[in-house]
């Protein structure tokens, strides 16, 4: 019974839903449907807060523990606690005929400020980190060894450049604009995207479809059971 | 010599890109823009709205994109309110919601739009990493994913969302995307299947992923990084940040692609000696 209820209620659900989409107008079937995103939401919810419980008793149990890089973990609890302290609590305030919830996310709030001007800037930091390793990476791996990567080269530089005005201000200096019939390099970058990387995209897309479909037939009628932590049946 | 510049030191690399940003954000120099048809479409787009059509903006992003979405963000929701449009603002992921209230702060107030009336936050609701649980909810019945506002107002006492009840009453749907749940899902629950048009705002990055739902008219306009919102600035003659950036990030593209040519050049050489 422990796992016939699981794969009848993940049977039941998903028929629903797959049922829904193709005959909408079915009351039964689209108030069923409703029952199920509703339960969706609110299960979804409780496993942010298990996942912010199971991350604070990890790191309680190594500060606690003393295990190596202690120190990390307990800057990760405080840093928790002192945003917890100022983006939680909140009031009301009557505004006209309505009352307005004020909260310690709001534009102009401790909560908020602390978003806004210590983790985004340490955010955009860790992101912007990645055109200086893009830099070095090029440097060192982009290399015309053969036909194919010659290719990819010509193709990726034409696009970078194409990217940018400074590209195009560079074009027309140069009065490369014959090379492609008068079209300025926005263009040649846009037909390079638009056509042969789009084809490419698309066929990978259309693989990867047929793969989810196949992937959610097995779990539906319970071929693939690995979601309860077991092989394929 | 050739050999030694080949095998160049990474931090000389990455000092250069450094000093080519710092020039580029210290003395910036306007640039010729030209409007790319992705962009111009997105445009084009959001000028044929109506004053009091209703138009969801989902700011599914988080800081670490911030300074190459939040220009084109500021600026479509500018145009948006120029074209006195009702915005529903609205996020599937909880760090969306700092960038929505700093939109909000940048231009809704600036403007003297009022909340509830002209535009209304509906907050952050947690769908799961394919957002599906929110986005086919919001295609059935908006009400019953988002109950109240963000503010805490109840929703049938919002004026904007009287009469407004799923997808069938929303003319357009822009999503802000720098992963997932954002523009993919909305394209494949909001679009294909209530024929939501759908306008994508996404990272120079992920932008060639979505060339295809372009090109087949599942995207109404794609505006792709911090170029494709210098690019809207332009169209709708506001600059901000992203014309502001644009010199910088030229001339850090610039920079790479002169090191990819100068290390292929080094392999030439570098050959050449060796085959003697």
């Amino acid at each position: 019974m422990r796992r016939q209820l699981p794969l009848l209620v993940l049977f039941f659900s998903g028929m629903t839903m797959l049922v829904d989409y193709f005959f909408p107008e079915t009351p039964l079937i689209h108030g069923t449907r409703e029952v199920f995103l509703n339960w969706g939401r609110i299960a979804l919810t409780f496993a942010m807060i298990l996942g912010v419980m199971n991350l604070l008793i990890s790191n309680l149990k190594k500060v606690f523990l003393q295990q190596s890089g202690w120190m990390y973990n307990m800057i990760l609890l405080l840093s928790f606690g002192i945003t917890f302290w100022y983006s939680v609590p909140f009031h009301f305030v009557k505004s006209g005929e309505y009352f307005s919830m004020i909260k310690g996310t709001d534009a102009g709030s401790t909560g908020f400020n602390i978003f806004m001007n210590v983790y985004t800037p340490l955010s955009s930091t860790m992101f912007s980190l990645v055109a200086f390793f893009i830099a070095s990476a090029a440097f060192r791996a982009f290399r015309a060894k053969n036909i194919e990567a010659t290719l990819l080269l010509g193709s990726a530089i034409l696009v970078m450049l194409g990217s940018i005005p400074l590209g195009n201000s560079l074009y027309d200096r140069f009065h490369l604009a014959t090379w492609f019939g008068s079209h300025n390099l926005s263009w040649v970058a846009n037909f390079i995207q638009d056509v042969p990387m789009s084809a490419s995209q698309r066929a990978i897309n259309l693989g990867v479809a047929v793969g989810i479909i196949s992937m959610s037939m097995k779990i539906l009628l319970g071929i693939d059971r690995s979601y309860f932590g077991e092989g394929e049946s | 010599m050739i050999e030694r510049l080949a095998n160049l030191d990474r931090r000389f690399i990455f000092l250069l890109l450094v000093l080519c940003i710092s020039y580029g954000l210290l003395f910036p120099k306007p640039l010729k823009i030209s409007i790319d048809p992705p962009v111009k479409a997105a445009y084009d787009t959001i000028s044929q709205l109506q004053p009091g059509d209703k138009v969801i903006l989902s700011f599914d992003y988080g800081p670490s994109v911030m300074p190459e979405l939040q220009p084109a963000a500021l600026a479509i929701l500018r145009h948006c309110f120029m074209k006195k449009a009702d915005v529903i603002l609205m996020t599937l992921w909880n760090e969306g919601l700092p960038m929505m209230s700093d939109a909000i702060a940048s231009v809704a107030i600036p403007m003297g739009e009022k909340v509830n009336q002209d535009y209304v936050d509906l907050g952050f609701k947690w769908g799961g990493v394919t957002g599906s649980s929110v986005i086919e909810g919001l295609g059935s019945d908006i009400k019953s994913v988002f109950p109240n506002t963000n503010g805490g107002s109840p929703y049938d006492r919002v004026p904007l969302l009287k009469g407004v009840k799923n997808f069938k009453d929303i003319k357009l749907l822009i999503s802000f995307t720098a992963g997932n749940p954002g523009v993919d899902e909305y394209i494949q629950y909001a679009n294909a299947r209530y024929h939501l048009p759908i306008v994508g705002v996404v990272t120079k990055v992920t932008a060639p992923k979505e060339f295809p739902f372009l090109n087949s008219g599942q995207l109404s306009g794609l505006v792709a990084g911090l170029v494709g919102g210098a690019e809207y600035e332009e169209l709708i003659d506001h600059p901000g940040f992203g014309l502001a950036g644009l010199f910088a990030l030229s001339t850090a593209q610039v920079t790479i692609i002169l090191f990819i040519l100068a290390a292929n050049v080094l392999q030439f050489f570098a050959g050449r000696k060796k085959s003697k």
